[in-house]
């Protein structure tokens, strides 16, 4: 035991002699300091690049008029299931796990189990996402993209008033109105102007609230090179519509 | 003056360092030498280079001092800093990533501390720990040493393992379950 405590006084007595001689020293209070600081700014960029991600995956399927698809039942359902931006959620999830690894230290953080925190960081980022798109940040994002004046983010914003038409999505103002048929005229699609007569289906009164002007989405089968067999055709509002009403 | 220094607080000495008189720093050492010692040994087992790891605790302490918030208690920050030197000791040594994902972090978990318990037990899971922790995992081991023979609260636990609360009850019981069957399994006397 006598051996063992005057071992202890030798460590203890070698590590302040290693203090005194100046081979170990004291970080400064400015070095923790920096430290902290450049954790809260990491810790923002990352809360803030989540949230901006969010707000586009929210925007983007409002824009593109996938969000109507829930409401076309299973088979609209099925369609938004499949042209949801799952890459870009994903690369959120990913964030959020960073910033839980980044936080976890943190009594605020390690107090609570992973799934609370998880679960603070995705309302905290959805809610921040959503505050943002009450902004018209992705509004003119979108148009600059769309008069080809934004470059490396121009790809995320130019397509989404294209919607795909091999996914059965078509987009278009409409024409004329008829009592079982009207008529779109789709600016950009390939890349040329296209007019497609929409065949609609007994149960939907297109005259009730479809009227000449207005900007539709459909989605529905292509039946010939012109004409489209709709399964669900709802209006746009005016806010995802550009200055000249049109896409 | 001498007296003054035995009744100064662990976090009035740490503050006392941060203003720069370092031999107060000897005396936090001395305060804790043993109880790290004990903690490394167990945690560690039968490891040669005690003496060294725990070294170099005292150096990292030192050295991160200013990080301390004096307002705090010390001795779970102490710990912590312990505890992460031994886990990269026993990181070097088995070469295998050590903490594998706990998943009784992900829920929470209803959690009762039982001082009653814990008394009846203490003795038994003493005998046994001084048996054959060592073939304990090191996260079984290491939370056993803590509550029995640290004799530490949950909380202070939580606030060195950075878990919450309720993991470390979770954690303790099953701790304690694998030491048992252990135990079993062996058929190692405890006397």
């Amino acid at each position: 035991m006598k051996n063992t405590n005057s071992e202890h006084d030798k460590l203890c007595e070698d590590v302040l002699k290693k203090i005194r001689t100046g081979e170990v020293h004291m970080k400064s209070r400015a070095f923790f300091t920096f430290k902290i600081i450049t954790f809260v700014l990491t810790t923002i960029a990352l809360l803030a690049t989540s949230a901006l991600l969010v707000s586009y995956i929210i925007f983007s399927i409002q824009a593109s008029g996938q969000l109507f698809l829930v409401g076309f039942g299973g088979r609209g359902f099925m369609l938004f299931f499949l042209s949801f931006p799952w890459g870009l959620l994903i690369v959120d999830i990913i964030l959020w796990i960073c910033l839980e690894w980044l936080i976890r230290d943190f009594k605020i953080c390690y107090q609570y189990p992973l799934s609370y925190v998880f679960l603070a960081l995705l309302v905290a980022s959805t809610l921040l996402g959503l505050i943002i798109n009450t902004t018209s940040i992705h509004k003119s994002l979108m148009r600059r993209a769309e008069e080809r004046r934004l470059p490396l983010v121009g790809s995320f914003y130019d397509h989404l008033r294209r919607p795909p038409h091999e996914n059965g999505e078509y987009r278009g103002v409409v024409m004329s109105v008829g009592t079982s048929t009207f008529i779109i005229h789709d600016e950009y699609h390939d890349g040329r102007d296209a007019t497609w007569t929409i065949d609609v289906p007994q149960e939907i009164k297109t005259n009730m609230f479809i009227k000449v002007g207005d900007t539709v989405f459909i989605a529905g089968t292509s039946e010939s090179s012109t004409t489209i067999r709709a399964f669900g055709i709802r209006k746009f509002m005016p806010e995802f519509l550009n200055e000249r009403g049109g896409f | 003056m001498n007296d003054n220094i035995a009744h100064s607080t662990d976090e009035e000495l740490a503050s006392e360092v941060q203003k720069g008189d370092t031999e107060k720093f000897g005396i936090l050492m001395r305060r804790y030498e043993q109880k790290l010692f004990r903690y490394g040994r167990k945690f560690l087992s039968s490891r040669d280079n005690i003496e060294d790891i725990v070294q170099d605790v005292f150096i990292k302490t030192y050295q991160n001092i200013q990080s301390f918030d004096p307002t705090q208690r010390f001795s779970p920050w102490v710990y912590r800093i312990a505890h992460n030197t031994f886990i990269n000791a026993l990181k070097k040594e088995i070469r295998n990533p050590l903490y594998f994902f706990d998943f009784d972090t992900i829920m929470a978990h209803p959690v009762y501390e039982d001082p009653d318990a814990k008394e009846k037990e203490q003795k038994e899971i003493k005998a046994l720990v001084d048996k054959g922790l060592d073939k304990l995992s090191p996260h079984y081991r290491e939370i056993i040493i803590l509550y029995y023979l640290e004799e530490l609260k949950y909380k202070e636990i939580a606030e060195i393992l950075h878990i919450p609360v309720s993991t470390v009850g979770i954690r303790l019981k099953r701790a304690k379950d694998a030491l048992k069957r252990m135990w079993k399994e062996t058929n190692i006397p405890l006397t």
